[in-house]
């Protein structure tokens, strides 16, 4: 019946659907009906969704702050609907816990938690009413470990594993953003390719989930049955499988990509509120620390983009910009593609003086040789074309970092998966080197300091039904205005099923004036305690746990709490 | 056995001049004529029965648990001597069993001192023997229990290449061969259980315990597996005959592949790829063999621990394999449910889930399982629990013949163990266990033919065995099996080359590289030596400190770097630079991730650790008196960034990849010859089959080139399309043919309908129709193929 549609009448209808002055939740959580989503394709292919002039999602969730994630996809979904794109590919929810797999970049970092609650944030944004016309957003990953890059080796993934990491984030975008469509992974688990996957796309995402919304196939992922996978011999067999596994809408070639274009303001905030401070020494802030003007020499590793002029840009009269044989702190800029050969020129040039490193890109790959005899060490991220700018004020100090690692940062390739939750028997540790990560998930430092406090427990005892607030004190100890974020983990002591050394759930990221002190009040439900039981049912056990708190996932202060028997979660 | 034969045994044990006091007529049976379990002419079902209903819990129990470090106990106060009084107060119940005899664990500390003499360890276990007889109520007698990975870990023993190195040699006739000799040794010293072979799956080399498998394989794990036990335990399901001992399949499962290949770390296989990959070696032991005791792994698979993994040990294990064997924990497995997984509160609990899963004895020392007498009584575990495991463990010793004749002979132990014949075997196991990776025509050398020969590296002159090495009386090093080689023929020049590490201690906790500024002096002395020689032959690898099983965060043993460790190619690449013929021998247990050495050297043999007499076999390759003809039962990576790196890994589309990112340094399968061999394409014994049918494969393979030598000829199978996913290639068969020059022979190799199954989505085992390529070549990445249909 398309063909007899006009696309204004889709359109108008699609616009009517969604009444454009609907702003309460429950306009915004109602998923497109595959009929809406069919007709809103007649428009044109699903664009993959870039950052554009946005930091990527893994600068994003560095920020560890949901509502400036939720206003960025609000303005990112504007300037495509104003750019008349009706669907996007993205985000991606997948789960980055070992940078060989996936674009690291693309993803909103290794813990399910803080990619659910970003997801939420960017599923929420590009689908608000706010945006103007509605826009499809397609969830991708769905669901288990990203493809390997490179020469990576596959990864198993088991069921019970799948269902607390991988599908949580989707299933936090369903019940709570109104996720529209997903699009399954490339991947296969257990032998069954997601495209082909029954149970994953009909049996779990609809029964278990309740997803309403639509299954759209990523551009190659019903032919990876035929031409990769071997359990389809031709394409119109694939497309079968695919259809019957819970394919609603099948293959569309991607569209031309369309870049987001938010107001500046809004994506030099981002990107100004991602940059982490990985290590510092006193060297940084640059400016500002006792009025010598410092010599600064800047040397660049791969490509830097633009950093080294906006570098020069805020310098300003505060700092002299130098030759490295003459300056006293020496700048070196690491972006994608540097060579090792390029790395030892820079840090040789140093010739004994303060080295600030700055990494831009997807992960920053720090070696820990570096970590060990940089003052400072920077992760700027893929921030987007504000970024320069970003860093720059950081670097003297005109902005105070705030940003926190949403990875864990491994010493070598050798050591990986490596990610904070993990399970009590991972991580025994190597011969001649650490096993300790280079920087710790949730980690990232300030120019200022502060004071946390242990994690008080509005109830020590609960039942499965129950919840509670977890306070913490934090306190600016020192001279400037800064952010800490405050993460919340818990524990479960002794379980039926191995559960995680630390599991995240909950932070708040608070602006502090020196000296104010401020209570931070994080919700904790015992349904964010449940596990998967050995009948893979979700339960909250009663038993002993330990809720953890405080600015970084390697430094935490402990409290106890009791899960009693009874309760209906 | 019949009451004929168990008179038979007990003039065998008249014969024991040195235990003339022995008799097996203990003072139950001069009570009550002959008690049904007593006899050996019952059916074991009955005896067990019998005397399940004369034990009181606390004796039950007591068949749960063994001694270790608890040995103390039974110690006589500061000896190393076993005390009947000690024990009767320590035991008043008695004991089910013994760990590792052979050691000095719970005797006074002599420093440097870990091992009994075997005269001691023997004396030890007829002293324990004959209380268990005479001195308790019922006269159970003990189960013995000793690690004989590639060998009786013991004091002069044989001591045989480790397990990697043998599933290379792809004869798993030498490997049974191998094994029979292990059971008699062991046996000999009063043992009749040991914890061999290992079956796992070993898919990531980082992993210190890599050595300890036959590799990556599952049809390969599962010959060599079943041949190792064979070996160990003789066929069939009956009684234990003389000269052997009970095998322990261990570890089930998903220990080959732990996260970031640190040991005992967390594996999340789904269920399917279990099926296909990691159960299959233990399936088909179970299978084949009278297999008497598994163990399941340390590590948690998907989040359930394998000792209380119900649905492993119970469903598949008990239920679908119909084992009906023991389930032996691993050393403190138990304890760790609670320390290391926390699914379990305390001891006490932990003892009840593994029990209730199905677990019926505690290693090493029963830490948990000495409070389930308590635990019942208090009825937090049926006493039926405590039942079902006790027959399990009783049944063993009927099985073993341990009622009739428990005891052990000095003199004969001496006659038979490390004697001329278990040498000659060790030597040939060697020999056929070593595998040509790099060749461009520099060896094999001719003894004569270079006057001074430069033998130079960390692993030259010291005989390398592994870990799970006993100390056998000698063993030869490559320096020694060159001297030896070259006596009379050719000068032998030696330098150290580099420290791989401080110390040489094997069991040292604290792993300490060797010093860089004494290394690079030691690296200038081999230039010197090697510049005033005609040829050097380099010694590389690990040690068994550089490699090993992580068993404690303070005994560390994995690796997160795949290279040579140390200053190795710091050495390699200042002898490289000398610009003589450089050969490299790799001893090691991890595979030669070597990029910088196979690129230098005009040859690399990897030798593994080839046993007692490796270096005898190491200097006869080199000099061409033997024609290497081992194959890799790993995939060697290229960087550690591959890992995990296996050749059946299923087919996956892949980001950023530029062609070949994926391949490895070296394939699976591979491995060169002195002489060259061609190999046809396979032949089908029917192009259509039934499903359900089988079909023989057929292969001539050609010695083209001047010298006798082996290839190894291996059948893969494709399914080329399937409802799951299926890997590119799964081995299914091989042989390993011995040719002389010039000649021909035409290689048959049957596949049954095993080949061609596969797990489908409703989990069931099927063979589904449809066209399959047969795969046949020298290695898994040069092969040649045949269409095979299947129809319904």
């Amino acid at each position: 019946v398309l063909h007899r549609i006009t696309r204004f009448a889709l359109l108008a209808a699609a616009c009517a659907a969604f009444p454009a002055d609907a702003a309460d939740d429950s306009a915004r959580s109602a998923p497109m009906s595959t009929g809406e989503i069919t007709a809103l394709l007649a428009f044109g292919p699903p664009r993959p969704l870039v950052p554009g002039t946005l930091p990527a999602p893994i600068a994003l969730a560095a920020t560890w702050d949901r509502a400036l994630v939720h206003g960025v996809y609000v303005a990112a979904g504007r300037s495509l609907a104003a750019q008349k794109v009706t669907a996007v590919l993205g985000p991606s929810l997948e789960v980055a816990r070992d940078p060989r797999r996936g674009h690291p970049e693309a993803s909103f970092g290794e813990d399910s938690y803080l990619v659910g609650e970003m997801g939420v944030a960017a599923v929420g944004g590009l689908q608000s009413p706010d945006v103007g016309h509605r826009i499809l957003a397609i969830a991708t990953g769905y669901a288990g470990p990203p493809l390997p890059r490179g020469g990576a080796g596959t990864a198993p993934m088991s069921e019970r594993e799948l269902r607390t990491v991988f599908l949580a984030p989707y299933e936090q975008a369903i019940a709570r953003a109104g996720l529209s469509a997903v699009a399954p992974s490339r991947n296969e688990m257990g032998g069954v390719p997601s495209h082909a996957n029954h149970w994953l796309l009909t049996d779990v995402l609809r029964g278990e989930m309740h997803f309403t919304g639509g299954v759209i196939a990523e551009p190659e992922g019903i032919s990876d049955l035929v031409d990769v996978y071997r359990i389809a011999a031709n394409a119109d067999d694939a497309a079968r499988l695919a259809r019957a596994a819970g394919v609603g809408v099948p293959t569309l070639p991607a569209g031309e990509v369309v870049r987001p274009d938010v107001p500046e303001a809004l994506a030099l905030r981002a990107a100004m509120r991602a940059v982490t401070l990985l290590k510092n020494d006193g060297v940084l802030p640059l400016a500002g620390n006792g009025g010598t003007r410092p010599r600064i020499a800047l040397a660049e590793v791969g490509s830097a983009g633009a950093m080294a002029n906006a570098i020069r840009d805020a310098a300003g009269e505060r700092a002299q910009i130098v030759a490295p044989g003459e300056a006293d702190r020496l700048v070196v800029i690491f972006g994608p593609g540097g060579t090792a050969e390029a790395r030892r020129a820079a840090e040789q040039a140093a010739g004994g003086h303060p080295v600030i490193a700055v990494f831009a890109g997807e992960r920053p790959g720090v070696a820990p040789a570096l970590a060990q005899h940089a003052s400072a060490v920077i992760a700027a991220w893929a921030l987007g074309p504000l970024g320069p700018r970003a860093v720059a004020a950081v670097l003297f100090g005109d902005a105070n970092p705030g940003g926190k690692l949403p990875v864990t940062i491994a010493r070598s390739v050798g050591q990986l998966p490596r990610f904070h939750d993990a399970k009590p028997s991972a991580g025994r540790g190597y011969l001649f080197e650490s096993n300790a990560p280079l920087f710790p998930f949730g980690w990232g430092l300030s120019y200022t300091t502060f004071e946390v406090g242990p994690p008080r427990l509005s109830a020590a005892q609960i039942d499965a039904a129950g919840n509670l607030t977890v306070s913490v004190d934090v306190r600016n100890t020192g001279t400037r205005a800064g952010d800490e974020t405050i993460q919340l983990y818990v524990r479960q002591k002794a379980s039926s099923i191995t559960r995680a050394v630390q599991q995240l759930a909950g932070f708040e990221r608070v602006t502090l004036a020196p000296g104010e002190a401020r209570t931070v009040a994080l919700p904790l439900a015992a349904t964010a305690l449940r596990l998967w039981d050995i009948s893979m049912r979700r339960v909250v056990e009663p038993g002993e746990y330990e809720v953890m708190t405080g600015p970084d996932s390697a430094h935490l202060q402990s409290a106890a709490l009791t899960v009693t028997a009874g309760g209906k979660p | 056995m019949t009451r004929h034969s168990r008179r038979e045994a007990l003039k065998t044990l008249a014969g024991l001049s040195a235990y003339g006091a022995l008799t097996i007529s203990g003072k139950a049976t001069a009570a009550d004529a002959t008690p049904p379990y007593k006899d050996p002419g019952l059916p074991v079902a009955a005896r067990v029965k019998d005397l399940l209903g004369r034990m009181t819990l606390e004796e039950k129990v007591a068949q749960l648990v063994a001694l270790w470090s608890t040995k103390k106990d039974v110690l006589g106060e500061g000896s190393n001597d076993f005390s009947p009084a000690r024990a009767t107060h320590a035991y008043p119940h008695g004991f089910g069993g013994v760990t590792r005899p052979s050691d000095r664990k719970g005797a006074p500390e002599i420093p440097g001192t870990r091992w009994r003499t075997p005269a001691d360890t023997i004396r030890f276990v007829n002293d324990v023997q004959r209380w268990a007889v005479h001195e308790t109520r019922l006269g159970i007698p003990v189960l013995f229990h000793e690690e004989s990975l590639h060998g009786y870990m013991a004091t002069e023993s044989t001591m045989f290449p480790m397990a990697i190195a043998m599933a290379g040699s792809f004869d798993p006739e030498l490997v049974r061969r191998v094994n029979t000799v292990i059971a008699r040794e062991t046996r000999a010293h009063g043992s009749h259980l040991v914890l061999s072979p290992v079956v796992d799956i070993a898919r990531d080399a980082r992993w210190g315990r890599i050595e300890e498998t036959f590799g990556e394989d599952p049809y390969l794990c599962g010959e060599m597996g079943v041949a190792a036990v064979t070996g160990l335990q003789g066929e069939g399901h009956g009684p234990l005959a003389p000269g052997h001992v009970f095998a322990t399949l261990k570890h089930m499962t998903g220990h080959g592949e732990p996260q970031a290949g640190e040991n005992a770390g967390p594996a999340f296989i789904p269920e399917r790829e279990l099926r296909d990959s990691f159960l299959p070696p233990f399936r088909a032991v179970v299978a084949r063999t009278g297999i008497a005791a598994v163990m399941p792994s340390y590590n948690e698979v998907d989040g359930v621990p394998s000792h209380v993994n119900r649905w492993l040990i119970g469903t598949v294990l008990r239920g679908e394999w119909k084992f009906d064997g023991a389930i032996l924990s691993d050393y403190n497995a138990v304890e760790q449910l609670v320390t290391l997984h926390h699914v379990a509160r305390d001891d006490d609990e932990a003892a009840i889930h593994a029990l209730e899963t199905g677990v019926d004895c505690e290693f090493p020392d029963g830490a948990t399982y000495r409070g389930l007498v308590r635990l019942v009584r208090a009825g937090r575990v049926p006493e039926s629990a405590v039942d079902t495991a006790c027959a399990r463990m009783l049944a063993l010793k009927f099985r073993a013949g341990l009622f009739e004749q428990p005891f052990a002979d000095a003199a004969q132990a001496a006659r038979i163990t490390a004697n001329d014949e278990a040498r000659a075997l060790a030597l040939e196991a060697a020999r056929r266990t070593l595998c040509l990776l790099v060749n461009d025509g520099t060896l094999p050398l001719a003894a004569g033919a270079h006057k001074r020969v430069a033998v130079i590296g960390p692993n030259a002159a010291v005989a390398r065995l592994g870990g799970y090495s006993g100390r056998p009386k000698h063993a030869v090093s490559l320096l020694d099996g060159v001297k030896a080689r070259l006596a009379g023929h050719a000068e032998v020049v030696f330098a150290q080359g580099v420290h791989i590490t401080q110390s040489e201690e094997r069991e040292v906790d604290d792993v300490r590289l060797g010093d860089p500024v004494r290394n690079r002096a030691l690296i200038a002395e081999a230039v010197e030596v090697a510049r005033g020689a005609d040829v050097i032959v380099l010694a590389l690898g690990d040690t068994e400190q550089t490699s090993r099983e992580a068993y404690a965060g303070n005994h560390l043993g994995d690796r997160a770097n795949l290279d040579l460790v140390g200053d190795q190619n710091a050495l390699l690449d200042a002898l490289h630079a000398v610009g003589k013929p450089l050969v490299v021998l790799a001893i090691n247990g991890r595979p030669p991730s070597y990029p910088n050495v196979a690129a230098k050297a005009n040859a690399l043999l990897e030798c593994w650790y080839p046993g007692q007499e490796g270096g005898t076999a190491m200097a006869e390759a080199l000099f061409g008196d033997v024609n290497p003809g081992a194959k890799l039962p790993v995939t060697v990576a290229r960087d550690v960034a591959q890992v995990p790196l296996y050749y059946y890994a299923h087919p996956t589309p892949r980001l950023d990849a530029a062609p070949g990112d994926d391949a490895p340094l070296f394939p699976f399968g591979f491995g060169l010859s002195y002489t060259t061999f061609a190999l046809s394409a396979p032949r089908l014994s029917a192009g259509r089959i039934r499903a359900g049918a089988g079909v023989v494969v057929e292969v001539d393979v050609r010695n083209t080139g001047t010298r006798a030598g082996d290839e190894v000829v291996q059948v893969y199978v494709r399914d080329r399309l399937a409802s799951v996913v299926r890997p590119a290639k799964l081995l299914r068969g091989f042989a390993r043919v011995g040719l002389a020059a010039g000649e021909t022979r035409t290689v048959r190799i049957a596949l049954e309908a095993p080949a061609f199954t596969l797990w489908n989505l409703a989990m069931k085992e099927v063979v589904e129709p449809g066209y399959f390529d047969i795969l046949t070549g020298p290695d898994s990445r040069d092969l040649q193929a045949a269409a095979l249909e299947i129809i319904a």
